[in-house]
């Protein structure tokens, strides 16, 4: 099948706004429809890379960006709509596209249940599988980005997904949500970095996403096993500290901002069991983003020649 | 009055100072230190005063005083009952 960037804008156009752009996102279809320009433009530069699917094939999600009525379009107010449910409060269209991405990451939250679902960024190099939970601020999305833009193979920006009883990981590589002062960073970090439309003044500050699919090998649906577990905290002005975590500890971390965990209960508990087995657990508090690529870099390396 | 679990668990131990514990009934997971843990082995297997425990505890280690494996395993029998994981009868 094609991927976005060989279809022509007109006829893209023409299948978002009626039957629905269909696309292949990891493990997972998407039927994306919307009038917006704002979301046909955001697809165009981020997803160009990704796989379509055919009109009318099996998707996993169907959701649309639309006006409720007349009046809202009027109004200029959207609503995101998944399975012809309204999940969400209304909000202004010019925000359509990052609550696209917002939208889409609450469908794989919500269910997908044959993983045990980690609230995390995932990268791999060289085959070693990194998972980066954090708590929202902890600057997980901008080491993410950066990362990235380092020559690493983005898994996710948001789900680490693990087929149950195991310690791998399902790849879903979607474009990673940068906020605030992380969009200028990323930007200084990497100039030609590729940014989708930005949102400013939505409930969560400023909003862009970073086209994350740069190595040859992002679409590959082969799981990874996960190695490393790094609980990263940007803190200004503090020095780079590197310590070990009891993996007890990690496991209660990272159960807590698991999506699943409580759901899949004794399948949930033996899969993690499984998947701390496998990784090295490390807290990192860092300030400067060069220093902690270094030394996510040298653990990566370790595991390579451990 | 003795001690008992309410239900069985399963535990992730890697040789620290903690444990993992996973409630089969309840499906909660608890964080609990190596003394809860043991006292849940020793309840799994036979219901037991808080003086049996004491007292088997201290068969453990020569190198603890009565009073002092009295206030570890009286703390742990109430962070144990606090997560419902024993219960007096």
């Amino acid at each position: 099948m094609p991927q976005l960037k060989d279809i022509t804008d007109t006829e893209a156009k023409h299948t978002l706004t009626k039957g629905g752009l269909r696309l292949k996102v990891g493990p997972f279809a998407y039927c994306i429809q919307s009038s917006e320009s704002v979301v046909f433009d955001g697809l165009r530069k981020l997803y160009k890379d990704f796989q379509t699917l055919p009109a009318e094939s099996f998707s996993d999600y169907h959701v649309s960006l639309r006006p409720a009525d007349l009046i809202r379009k009027w109004c200029k107010k959207i609503d995101f709509y998944f399975d012809g449910h309204r999940p969400f409060n209304r909000i202004d269209a010019p925000h359509a596209y990052a609550f696209l991405e917002w939208g889409m990451n609450w469908c794989v939250s919500t269910s997908s249940n044959e993983y045990l679902k980690l609230h995390a960024a995932v990268l791999s190099k060289n085959g070693v599988g990194l998972i980066l939970p954090g708590l929202p601020g902890a600057g997980k999305s901008t080491l993410c980005a950066a990362l990235c833009l380092s020559g690493w193979r983005v898994l996710s920006d948001e789900h680490a997904l693990v087929p149950l009883g195991t310690a791998n990981l399902a790849p879903l590589c979607r474009p990673i949500s940068l906020k605030n002062e992380s969009i200028a960073i990323i930007k200084s970090f990497d100039s030609s970095t590729v940014l989708g439309p930005e949102s400013v003044d939505t409930h969560k500050g400023t909003v862009a996403h970073m086209k994350a699919d740069l190595t040859a090998d992002s679409h590959d649906p082969a799981l990874i096993p996960a190695r490393i577990m790094i609980f990263s905290q940007y803190s200004a002005g503090s020095k780079l500290v590197l310590k070990k975590k009891p993996k007890t500890e990690s496991f209660m971390f990272a159960g807590l901002h698991s999506f699943n965990y409580s759901l899949l209960s004794q399948t949930g508990f033996e899969t993690m069991c499984t998947l701390m087995d496998e990784v090295d657990c490390f807290d990192l508090t860092y300030s400067d983003l060069d220093k902690a690529l270094h030394v996510i870099e040298q653990l990566q390396s370790e595991v390579i020649g451990s | 009055m003795k001690w008992r679990v309410c239900s069985l668990g399963q535990t992730y131990n890697t040789g620290n100072c903690f444990v993992v514990y996973f409630d089969l009934a309840s499906g909660g997971t608890h964080l609990i230190n190596e003394v809860a843990d043991w006292l849940l082995a020793e309840l799994a297997v036979t219901p037991l005063a808080t003086e049996q425990l004491i007292s088997r505890f201290m068969s453990h280690s020569s190198e603890i005083t009565g009073s002092e494996a009295e206030k570890l395993v009286n703390e742990q029998i109430q962070a144990l009952q606090s997560f419902d994981l024993i219960e007096a009868f």
